[in-house]
């Protein structure tokens, strides 16, 4: 029950105070940007989604690549749909996506939609810039945010219920 | 900085998990799925059909794309111990990569033992009944075909029933004289007899007073007022027998315009009222046809609620759009071809039919055929039917043809058998019928062929003639034949019934009636004259009779009275010398003493 309560706060914290190394840190917010980006409902959001909390990445960064690209996702949106039908009506890559979409699962994964494949593509075209400035971010900046943080009792407390999770001090 | 392995880049207690869901999901899906199905397609069915709806079996194959349902039975709302339809077995071959799009496509499929109206063991009804049932539109046009037919038909019966000789005038009239004669004879026959018995009493008492006449001087002269009196009455009973002649001829002339008067108010009752032979159509064929087209048109409309002219579709509030690589958009779920065969009971005769329904699809106008149900049937009846409903279009399009070739008909009563009714033998008959609905309008011809005798009964008509005339009339037709034209909208759909049988009685009829009414009249006006021919020759004699022997009576009595008078004086006034008294100056002469 503890663990329910405190786990949005944990990860939250995770993320700044955590022992995730800055790599996986950028690579969780990249990750949670893509998914942020995409429509969700189908199987390419479903996937990058599974890699993020598959992975070893950082999950806390991740949620708030998502929760911060949702919101600037269907700001794009626009402009999503005029690229993706570019490409989907482009007659190179038509017979490509038509193939796709004929096969078993093809429906599900959401390349047949403009949104989709707009967001997708502005998702490949930001992956990188975006991981080099979470990255950044994680290298320089967290390690003064967690030597400030950590001098708060309920931050140190909370790390240490993370640390007795990790045990499986919850169950 | 070192990089991580591969197997170390994953979170494994992650994937594990989630891939126990999965396989459960998995395994959910492998056993649950038949149950779940067979609980949804029994649940959906009874709600939407408001009663019992059982399912034996029921089989997927997701990887052979199959679905087979076994001892499919529905029940009638409206007969709970009564199958609306069963099937021994329902199999529909499915197409699974449709079902990964989301569509339900089934490319062959059969229904097997399909068998309509069958016995139930167990009530079909559910606890909560569905409400009672609308009438049909058509109800109130045949009500008021046959409410009219039946007014005529219940003219005629009261003018050949009625008794109109207590509304005639000349009998009244004759009836009046009858008793008015022998009051008037009466009455002059005490005044002449009075005036007699008068007359005598004058002249005794005349004579008596005459002995002494200056004594009774007086008395003389309040005898001649009696005597004036007399003579007066005399005078005008006279004259009133007189009159006798001229009244006759006015009593005559009376007589003679309340004939007149009765000829018109016979003309005018025994006119025979038209009979209008579409209505009479409708009224012999409306039923039979108003419960087929209620029926069809029932079945048209349920259609529609089933298979609307456009779904609309609610806005897309998805991200983006879906580019289906694919000429156009595909409906839903789409069964492109199912074999239909099974069995039904038609008038307690068995029936086997053979079909197909094909391109019936949830969004059909997305799909570019449209939705037909073809059907032939064998045994009761051998016959086609052919369903097709179009949604491609704007305005949706549905037709019904009906082709039975030889439909054997049972003996049959058409019309209302209490009043009016058209006895059809058993017999071969031919059905065609061609409806469609554009829109909302609705146009079709139905025509149907009987090789049959036709009996009219008219058990409310007790003239026998008539029912002679009738039965006549249709002794000649060896078939039936009727012409159903569909006009109008579902919600007011208007009929017009072409038959041989409504013209034929309606001339018929006509013709009987009216030589019956002829008749009627001319014996009623010559019953009338005759009676009047009758009665006034008699009261004529009697009048004649009275008339002579009054005014012999009479005469008598002026005779005497004339004596009596002339002895009283001619002037009026009694003088002494018609009574007969000497007058003494007259026999001396005065002269002697005049110097």
């Amino acid at each position: 029950m503890l663990n329910l309560f405190l786990r949005p706060l944990r990860i939250f914290f995770q993320a700044l105070i955590g022992n995730d190394t800055p790599r996986q840190t950028a690579w969780g917010f990249a990750l949670g940007m893509m998914v942020g980006l995409l429509p969700k409902g189908n199987l390419v959001a479903i996937a990058i989604a599974m890699l993020l909390f598959g992975s070893r990445s950082n999950r806390a960064a991740g949620i708030l690549g998502i929760g911060l690209f949702s919101y600037a996702g269907s700001g794009l949106d626009g402009f999503a749909h005029r690229l993706g039908s570019a490409v989907l009506m482009n007659p190179h890559l038509r017979p490509t996506f038509a193939w796709i979409y004929d096969q078993p699962i093809g429906p599900f994964s959401g390349l047949n939609n403009t949104a989709v494949i707009g967001q997708l593509l502005i998702g490949f075209y930001l992956v990188y810039p975006t991981y080099r400035a979470a990255y950044a971010v994680a290298k320089y900046v967290r390690p003064r945010v967690h030597v400030y943080l950590m001098k708060y009792r309920v931050i140190r407390w909370l790390r240490g219920a993370e640390v007795g999770v990790q045990w499986g001090l919850d169950k | 900085m070192k990089r991580p392995k591969l197997t170390a880049a994953f979170r494994w207690q992650y994937f594990v998990p989630r891939l126990i869901v999965v396989a459960g999901i998995w395994a959910a899906f492998h056993f649950g799925l038949d149950p779940l199905l067979r609980w949804t397609l029994v649940t959906t069915s009874e709600a939407a059909l408001g009663a019992k709806v059982e399912v034996a079996d029921l089989h997927t194959s997701i990887r052979g794309g199959e679905l087979v349902i076994t001892d499919f039975a529905a029940a009638n709302p409206s007969k709970p111990m009564r199958n609306l339809g069963e099937a021994a077995e329902m199999r529909l071959h499915l197409d699974v990569g449709q079902l990964l799009r989301k569509r339900v496509v089934v490319h062959d499929g059969s229904l097997r033992g399909l068998r309509f109206d069958s016995e139930r063991a167990a009530s079909g009804a559910l606890e909560t009944m569905p409400g009672s049932e609308e009438p049909s539109a058509l109800d109130p046009i045949m009500a008021a075909a046959s409410d009219k037919a039946l007014a005529w038909f219940d003219g005629l019966t009261g003018q050949l029933e009625q008794d109109l000789t207590a509304a005639l005038a000349t009998p009244k009239l004759l009836d009046d004289l009858q008793k008015r004669w022998p009051q008037q004879y009466e009455a002059l026959k005490g005044r002449a007899d009075k005036l007699g018995s008068k007359s005598k009493d004058i002249e005794s008492t005349f004579r008596e007073l005459k002995k002494n006449p200056l004594r009774n001087l007086d008395k003389l002269n309040q005898l001649q007022t009696e005597l004036d009196a007399t003579q007066k009455d005399l005078a005008s009973t006279l004259a009133e027998i007189k009159s006798l002649p001229d009244q006759a001829k006015a009593d005559h002339l009376a007589i003679d315009a309340a004939r007149k008067q009765d000829e018109q108010f016979l003309k005018d009752h025994l006119k025979p009222g038209a009979i209008d032979a579409d209505e009479l159509n409708r009224y012999l064929l409306g039923e039979t046809a108003s419960g087929y087209l209620s029926q069809t048109t029932y079945w048209m409309e349920q259609v529609r609620k089933f298979v609307p002219k456009k779904k609309i579709a609610p806005p897309a509030r998805s991200r983006g759009t879906n580019v289906l690589f694919m000429a156009r958009k595909q409906p839903t779920c789409l069964i492109e071809r199912v074999e239909l065969a099974g069995e039904a009971r038609l008038s307690g005769a068995p029936l086997t039919f053979t079909g197909e329904l094909t391109d019936a699809a949830s969004q059909p106008e997305l799909h570019d055929k449209p939705l037909r149900l073809r059907l032939r049937g064998e045994g009761a009846v051998n016959g086609n039917l052919l369903v097709e409903l179009d949604r491609r279009a704007d305005t949706p399009h549905d037709s019904l043809k009906i082709d039975v070739p030889k439909l054997p008909m049972n003996a049959r009563a058409l019309g209302n058998a209490d009043k009016l009714a058209v006895t059809v033998t058993p017999g071969d008959a031919s059905l065609k019928a061609d409806i469609r609905l554009d829109g909302n309008q609705l146009t079709g011809l139905i025509e149907f062929h009987q090789a049959s005798r036709l009996t009219a009964n008219t058990p409310a008509l007790h003239d026998d003639r008539i029912a002679a005339v009738l039965q006549q009339s249709l002794s000649g037709v060896d078939r039936l034949e009727a012409t159903l034209r569909l006009a109008g909208t579902l919600k007011r759909p208007d009929v017009k019934i072409d038959s041989n049988v409504g013209p034929q009685l309606a001339s018929s009829m006509s013709t009987a009636v009216s030589t019956y009414l002829t008749d009627r009249k001319e014996r009623l006006v010559a019953k009338v004259q005759g009676r009047i021919d009758e009665q006034m020759a008699k009261i004529d004699a009697q009048r004649q009779k009275a008339q002579d022997e009054l005014l012999a009576k009479l005469g008598e009595n002026q005779q005497l009275i004339s004596q009596v008078a002339a002895l009283m004086g001619s002037g009026g006034k009694p003088s002494l010398e018609s009574i007969g008294i000497p007058q003494i100056g007259k026999n001396f002469s005065l002269d002697k003493f005049k110097r």
